[in-house]
């Protein structure tokens, strides 16, 4: 990978931030933008904005076109059987949340359980708490081990004859642990229950495929791989999606209501437009299928190979370093380019102000994974998170500022 | 001067310690910076990043980016007359 290039391609990157070129290792809570992403979504603006189906002008076609041909692309970079499995919506919580709401809706019943883990990002709990609640439904919770990675056997033991449901993350949001997302889903499966898998920060990192690891649902965002914000993704396989009750309702998701005295009968369309109501977010697709094009452009074994050597510089360093503790797997391999640590003597948040004041991005506090920061005996923690267009040259930068706190 | 002039912005800050960070507004960065160190009674120094210490008390940042991370005040009404006290 020609990293130069690669970097050229990020307007955003050349920026200065108090006086240094900018660092941006915070690429696990949203990632910047290549000219093409912008360009595309320009250009939709420009010359092809229209709402979509139901409009018999060009442009409204035109836009219908494009924004179905995002579901087929979206299909084929997950591994998915078909675009009708394809269901935008805002983001990974928007996915879950739909997931929760709906699977809860048609297949759990009060007794039955949730499992869910210490491990998880908010978005893959708390929609799960709340339609728990809702439908009397029990949850149950995996721990972690000290490292802060998800205890498998302890998540397998509770996969006992009442959980309907599991859901859990591919990849931890906070220590970037890659789980084994497969073993987890078989055995989900064998114990007779739906697996629902957080993919937020699987896919931007590794060439996922949801068909292979025949995940009943998976969940993850544009913004964090390289697409525009206000653009995400709930695959479901289509017997599950075409049982499910809507999560929204509105606008072209049905094909008709109609109103006989006081009664009402709907007619939802078919899949997966009966669960995207309102109008589309046509040019986050957009943006969307072109940030694919430019992962697929660089390539997943460069893109693992370069963020991968990032993560062993960082842990190296950081490992050397008496006054900083590095959370998460040991090994770097076990895990994507994340890595949570704190510095004695100074919280989170002064260690990120710090490294701010040098150029440096980073992020502090519980990044949404409260049990697990609680699991860990931490107020908050620091992050720095990478992605392919980081250099050596940034994270060195970075291990600089924290060797000088002390 | 007075502090909701100098403050440009509040944060809450996101884990268990709920502390403040205060960026200063532009304006007025250099005179409250005056404040700020004049008040700091200095615990450490971080090169030209940082200036650790207390200010009445109260544990206190102070960045060179012109970033103040005050901690253990617990509440935004003791925040702002901890504000109102330092700058007026």
């Amino acid at each position: 990978m020609d990293i130069a290039r690669v970097r050229a391609d990020f307007p955003i990157l050349s920026r200065s931030i108090n006086g240094r070129p900018l660092a941006y290792l915070d690429n696990a809570a949203t990632t910047q933008k290549p000219e093409s992403v912008l360009k595309a979504v320009d250009g939709f603006y420009r010359t092809s904005n229209a709402n979509i189906h139901r409009g018999v002008h060009t442009l409204a076609e035109e836009a219908t076109k494009i924004y179905e041909e995002a579901h087929e692309k979206t299909a084929v970079f997950i591994g998915a059987r078909s675009w009708r499995e394809i269901v935008f919506v805002r983001n990974t919580t928007e996915a879950l949340n739909l997931a929760a709401h709906s699977v809860t809706a048609k297949y759990l019943n009060p007794g039955d359980e949730i499992l869910l883990t210490r491990m998880d990002h908010h978005s893959n709990l708390i929609p799960w708490l709340l339609a728990a609640e809702i439908r009397g439904v029990k949850t149950v919770m995996a721990g972690v081990k000290p490292d802060g990675t998800l205890d498998v056997d302890d998540f397998r033991s509770k996969l006992g004859p009442n959980v309907k449901v599991a859901a859990f993350s591919h990849v931890s949001n906070v220590t970037g642990w890659i789980s084994p997302v497969a073993d987890l889903i078989r055995w989900t499966h064998e114990a007779g229950a739906l697996a629902v898998v957080d993919g937020a920060q699987a896919v931007p990192h590794l060439n996922v495929d949801v068909a292979a690891l025949d995940a009943d649902f998976y969940a993850f965002s544009g913004h964090k791989m390289l697409a525009p914000m206000g653009i995400g993704v709930l695959y479901g396989k289509a017997d599950h999606l075409r049982h499910m009750p809507p999560f929204l309702g509105g606008g072209d998701m049905l094909e008709t209501l109609s109103v006989k005295g006081n009664a009402c009968s709907l007619c939802l369309k078919e899949l997966p437009w009966k669960f995207e109501a309102g109008t589309a977010n046509v040019g986050g697709a957009v943006g969307l299928v072109a940030a694919m094009d430019y992962l697929n452009a660089v390539g997943w074994e460069a893109i693992i190979a370069h963020e991968r050597a990032l993560t062993r510089l960082a842990l190296e360093c950081l490992g050397r370093m008496k006054h900083v503790r590095v959370y998460g797997p040991e090994d770097p391999d076990a895990r994507v380019g994340c890595v949570p640590f704190t510095v004695e003597g100074f919280s989170p948040n002064e260690t990120a102000t710090a490294l701010d004041a040098e150029g440096i991005a980073i992020r502090s506090g519980f990044h949404c994974a409260q049990p697990l920061h609680q699991s860990l005996g931490l107020p908050s923690s620091a992050r720095m998170s990478f992605y392919f267009y980081n250099t050596q040259d940034e994270v060195r930068r970075a291990l600089e500022v924290l060797d000088r706190l002390r | 001067m007075t502090w909701w002039e100098v403050v440009h912005h509040i944060d809450d800050t996101c884990g268990q310690e709920k502390d403040f960070i205060l960026l200063l507004a532009q304006e007025h960065k250099e005179a409250a910076s005056r404040i700020i160190r004049d008040a700091l009674t200095v615990d450490r120094q971080i090169g030209d990043i940082m200036l650790q210490g207390k200010i009445r008390g109260v544990e206190a940042t102070f960045f060179c980016n012109g970033k103040l991370i005050l901690k253990g005040l617990g509440s935004r009404d003791a925040l702002e007359a901890f504000l109102q006290q330092l700058f007026g």
